[in-house]
C-alpha cells in the first residue's frame, strides 16, 4: 500500500482511500449501499466538504441504487465499483456494474414522471443535482460530475 | 419501525431515520397498513430524516395516492430545507402538503 493510502476489506465490501479519492467495491445488496454512503459521508467530512453533502450523497445513492438493482439485478455475486474523486473544481463520481448495460440514448430516463408513477425518478434526480450525467457506450458505467466550489 | 400516534382520527408517523431503499419495503407496508383505517389526514413528521432517495419518494407517493382515493390528506412536517428542495425539484410540492 502506498503512503497516504488506507484500505480494508471484509469479503463483500472493500474500501480504499487515497488523498482526494475514495474507491469502494461491494457485492450488490441494499445494505452495502448504506455502508458505501456512510463511508462517503466520512470522506466528505474529512475533506471539509460537508456543505456539498446532501446533493452529493443523493446522487451517489441514486447511482449505486441503479447499479445494484437495475445493472446487477440485485444479484449479490455481482460487484459494483464506485469511485469518488475531489481533486479538481469538480467532483467526479464513477459507478460501474457487471450488468448487460442498456440503451441509454433511447430511454426518456431524465424526464420527471407524473404523480401516479411511484418509480422512475432516479435518473431525473441525478440529472437535476449534477452538472453532467454520462454513460459509456454499453451503459454499465455511469459518470456524474458535480461542482466543487470550495 | 416508526413512532405512531393517533389523535381525533389523524395519524402521526415519525420514521426517525432516512427513507431510502434499504428500509422502503417495511416503511411502505407500515404506511399502507395505517391507511387501511382511512384517516382524514396522515401526518409524516420528518424529524430525523436526513435523506429520501427515489425509492423512498416512491413510498411517499404511493401513500399520497392511497389516501387521496379516500379523500384524505398527506401532510409533511419538519422536513429539512434540502428535502423540501428535493420535493420541489421532483414537482411533488404541488401535490404534498408541507408545513414547517
Amino acid at each position: 500500500m502506498n503512503s497516504g493510502e488506507s484500505g480494508r476489506s471484509d469479503g463483500s465490501f472493500a474500501i480504499s482511500i487515497t488523498p482526494g479519492h475514495l474507491r469502494i467495491c461491494f457485492s450488490s445488496t441494499l445494505e452495502n449501499i448504506d455502508r458505501a454512503i456512510e463511508e462517503t459521508k466520512k470522506f466528505i467530512g474529512s475533506a471539509g466538504m460537508e456543505r456539498h453533502e446532501f446533493g452529493l450523497i443523493l446522487v451517489v445513492r441514486e447511482g449505486l441504487l441503479n447499479a445494484v438493482v437495475h445493472g446487477n439485478s440485485s444479484r449479490c455475486e455481482k460487484t459494483v465499483r464506485y469511485r469518488l474523486s475531489s481533486e479538481s473544481r469538480f467532483f467526479e463520481i464513477e459507478i460501474e456494474d457487471e450488468g448487460e448495460g442498456f440503451d441509454w440514448r433511447s430511454c426518456g430516463l431524465l424526464e420527471i414522471p407524473g404523480i401516479t408513477c411511484v418509480c422512475g425518478r432516479g435518473m431525473a434526480i441525478m440529472k437535476s443535482y449534477s452538472r453532467d450525467v454520462r454513460f459509456n457506450e454499453k451503459g454499465n458505467v455511469l459518470t456524474l460530475i458535480m461542482s466543487n466550489d470550495r | 419501525m416508526s413512532e405512531v400516534t393517533r389523535q381525533d382520527g389523524i395519524i402521526h408517523v415519525r420514521p426517525g431515520g432516512d427513507i431510502v431503499a434499504s428500509v422502503a419495503k417495511d416503511f411502505k407496508q407500515e404506511l399502507l397498513s395505517l391507511l387501511r383505517d382511512k384517516p382524514p389526514e396522515l401526518i409524516i413528521d420528518m424529524t430525523g430524516v436526513g435523506m429520501v432517495d427515489s425509492v423512498g419518494l416512491g413510498v411517499l407517493i404511493a401513500a399520497f395516492n392511497t389516501i387521496r382515493e379516500t379523500g384524505g390528506k398527506l401532510v409533511f412536517m419538519h422536513a429539512s430545507s434540502e428535502i423540501q428542495g428535493l420535493f420541489r425539484t421532483m414537482r411533488l410540492d404541488k401535490h404534498f402538503t408541507i408545513i414547517c
